[in-house]
């Protein structure tokens, strides 16, 4: 019984544990739709951001009137990241991670209310910062634009959010316990100390500017390998187990993987300060740890491919595991990408190729998990199932064909760009006609993922709307004849609330 | 795992990094002072290092930040082995731009930010660095008139203009000596003139100070200034 509450379990669940699983459901749905909504809306506005910010890349003369002063690039660029950080990355992480703790430590949530009170104020801080650098008012330092302002009250609705997922795990059952647990405790204890440790440091008073500097570039890198990447591997622990129906392949591996990432992850982010004003060897430090956190990336990513060993071809049946194939992939080249960034700064650093990097790893990779997400838990909080297969595959291969190349042609991009500024020849102006060809290829990337989102979001709104199918069975991406013994999994899964 | 050891485990390799990476450096950071030129020690400069800031730099640092020109701009001059940034200055990025006089650079030192209140290292060069910004051009006017319209100078340049920062205005009596672009191209008319803000002038002090041409003392690993003999055709060899 108690093994029941994790996804390791091959038992069909009992009618009592549907029952259960339907209450837990219910208290959480409000907080988590409102999570969801308002991240999608977060999302549509930082593809659109994005989209603006890489045509001006390559057409700097675009929508270049007086008035429009405050979409100039160096607003443009942070306001579009920031959005897709903060009001996307981080509501999706919310959502996604109450609802999987509610699940594994089978504790409802007491008070749904406060949560959505909570995430208001986080959509204001969102609001407010983003208005903040739209104004011409940003704050220095790299996913720190938002100013002070905004960060207070952020960080008060963070505290708000994650505290009752550390109340549902100290107050679970015995026996439930599950790996997905520990990322996302782990996540909701790094953040904030990063967070803290960043508004510390980073004040005007604190009489060291390089400091600052120093520490806003631990605190950017944190937010991504600490936070974000905690959050998707714990989701998808969570959900490639569930749709393969099998448990993790290794325990001591899960281990392995999990506390690899605790004790390197600290010691990334200045790396993208070599060759700059501070003792070597902080720089390289951040370097090697970076390098060996492909170790963790070993351990889950073979952890991963082993559990859906021999099941690989629900990846064409199942659109969660489709969407979270997609992101281990990612996964892994982003992590292959921040280690080679780290290893060769002299044909990387300050250019374009950290650009793609960070897309890839907040979009291709974190955003493509939590799509997966999307798709296993709006079903079961809502009762009813996605409209249309069409819809879902539109959605996944019109964010392959956008994401990658942002990523990818960046990246590639990037590495000309350093090479070009070393080359003693080349002038300015043969730079930017050089890269010119990797913006207009990011501009289409973008292109596509606006349509991508806005189908997503409209398919998301109808399901919220509870417009969806009534069925038992889940919505599947190839018809019946597809479906082996594993699939009565998906289906059941799917009709359980 | 329970609460307790995932806690524990947790800030054991968490307070690891967090004190060694960047607690410890602080208090050395942070105690960095100014420091003299010892002319007993070899030092043909006089005075500190690195000269001080004045308060309108100060000020325009604020909205070299606040505009996002950190974005796209570093002001960071990297040793040999991660780029070469070392005479990067020197060629001025390449011939397509004016000649200016070659300036031997030396790479950034740790005082070269102090009395910022953060250190406008920046995340990328999509435009040039700008740890010498202040030689790129001689004038504060050609300053202003790049800040009003940056492609007026080089077409192919994707930095923004910053017209935000300027007024139109009628002109009444005599023409201001701050007004940018009387003719040409970006003229603004018979009778009006473009001024630049109070921001637009407090920019511009910051980034004409931009020169970090003050030799490193002797005491902070400065190379002793080579005797008399002709520097211009030495090799391109970074300062260390």
């Amino acid at each position: 019984m108690s093994q029941d509450s994790s996804p390791a379990s091959l038992e069909r669940p009992t009618p009592e544990d549907l029952r259960e699983r339907a209450a837990l459901d219910r208290s959480t749905k409000l907080p988590v739709l409102f999570f969801l909504t308002s991240g999608l809306v977060w999302l549509l506005a930082a593809c659109l951001l994005g989209l603006v910010a890489s045509i001006k890349l390559h057409s700097p003369g675009f929508l270049d009137w007086d008035w429009l002063n405050w979409l100039n690039w160096g607003r443009l660029q942070p306001a579009a990241f920031n959005a897709l950080v903060y009001g996307w990355a981080f509501q999706a992480a919310f959502a996604v991670g109450l609802w999987m703790m509610a699940r594994l430590c089978r504790q409802p949530l007491r008070n749904p209310v406060t949560l959505v009170v909570a995430g208001h104020f986080w959509n204001l801080g969102v609001t407010i910062g983003l208005l903040n650098i739209l104004a011409g008012n940003q704050g220095p330092g790299e996913l720190l634009e938002f100013g002070r302002p905004a960060w207070l009250m952020m960080f008060a609705a963070f505290a708000l959010i994650v505290i009752w997922q550390v109340l549902m795990f100290v107050t679970r059952p015995k026996g439930a316990d599950y790996v997905t647990q520990w990322y996302v405790l782990a996540a909701s204890f790094w953040f904030p100390w990063l967070f803290l440790t960043a508004s510390v440091f980073t004040s005007p008073r604190t009489g060291s500017g390089l400091h600052a500097a120093l520490t806003s570039s631990w605190y950017a890198n944190g937010v991504l390998f600490l936070f974000l990447v905690p959050m998707a591997v714990g989701t998808a622990y969570y959900l490639i187990p569930k749709i393969v129906g099998r448990p993790v392949h290794s325990y001591p591996l899960a281990v392995a993987g999990f506390w690899s990432l605790a004790l390197f992850g600290g010691w990334t982010g200045l790396q993208k300060l070599i060759g700059g004003p501070l003792p070597t060897w902080m720089p390289a430090v951040s370097s090697a740890a970076q390098v060996l956190l492909l170790i963790p990336v070993l351990c889950v990513g073979a952890n991963h491919f082993l559990t859906a060993r021999g099941r690989h071809e629900l990846v064409a049946v199942s659109p969660t595991l489709r969407f979270v194939f997609a992101g281990a992939v990612f996964y892994v080249a982003s992590h292959v990408v921040a280690a080679l960034l780290a290893l060769a700064p002299g044909l990387t650093q300050f250019t374009a190729a950290w650009d793609g990097f960070r897309f890839m790893l907040v979009y291709s990779y974190f955003s493509m998990t939590m799509f997966g997400a999307i798709y296993f838990i709006l079903p079961r909080l809502t009762g009813c199932e996605w409209l249309s297969p069409g819809m879902i595959r539109i959605h996944f291969w019109a964010n392959i064909y956008g994401g990658s190349p942002i990523g990818v042609f960046l990246i590639i991009g990037g590495f000309f760009q350093a090479n070009a500024m070393n080359v003693w020849s080349h002038g300015f102006g043969a730079l930017s006609d050089m890269l010119s060809g990797a913006y207009v290829a990011a501009t289409l990337g973008w292109i596509f993922i606006l349509f991508a989102n806005t189908v997503f979001f409209l398919h998301f709104v109808l399901i919220a709307l509870r417009l969806g199918r009534r069925s038992e069975r889940a919505t599947l991406l190839s018809g019946p004849a597809h479906l082996d013994d594993a699939d009565v999994m998906i289906t059941t899964e799917g009709a359980e609330a | 795992m329970s609460l307790k050891s995932l806690l524990l485990g947790l800030l054991a390799t968490f307070a690891a990094p967090w004190l060694l990476l960047i607690v410890r450096p602080y208090g050395s950071l942070a105690s960095l002072a100014p420091v003299a030129y010892n002319e007993e020690a070899g030092d043909e400069t006089k005075g500190f290092f690195p000269p001080t800031r004045s308060a309108d730099q100060a000020r325009g640092q604020q909205i070299y930040f606040a505009q996002g020109c950190a974005q796209c701009h570093t002001q960071v001059i990297r040793p040999q082995y991660v780029g070469g940034d070392g005479d990067e200055f020197k060629r001025n990025w390449g011939e397509a731009q004016e000649a200016l006089a070659p300036k031997r650079t030396r790479q950034t030192s740790p005082y070269d930010y102090l009395g910022e209140s953060f250190a406008a290292i920046g995340q990328r060069r999509n435009g040039p660095d700008l740890a010498n910004g202040g030689f790129r051009f001689a004038t504060r006017q050609q300053f202003l008139e790049h800040l009003y319209a940056p492609q007026a100078r080089h077409e192919w340049s994707s930095c923004p203009p910053q017209r935000h920062l300027f007024k139109t205005r009628v002109i009444q009596g005599q023409p201001s000596r701050m007004a940018v672009f009387s003719q040409g191209k970006y003229a603004p008319g018979e009778g009006l003139e473009i001024v630049p803000s109070t921001e637009a002038l407090d920019l511009v002090d910051y980034l004409l100070a931009l020169r970090r041409n003050a030799p490193l003392p002797i005491s902070l690993g400065g190379e002793k200034p080579a005797p008399a003999a002709p520097a211009a055709s030495a090799p391109a060899a970074p300062a260390k």
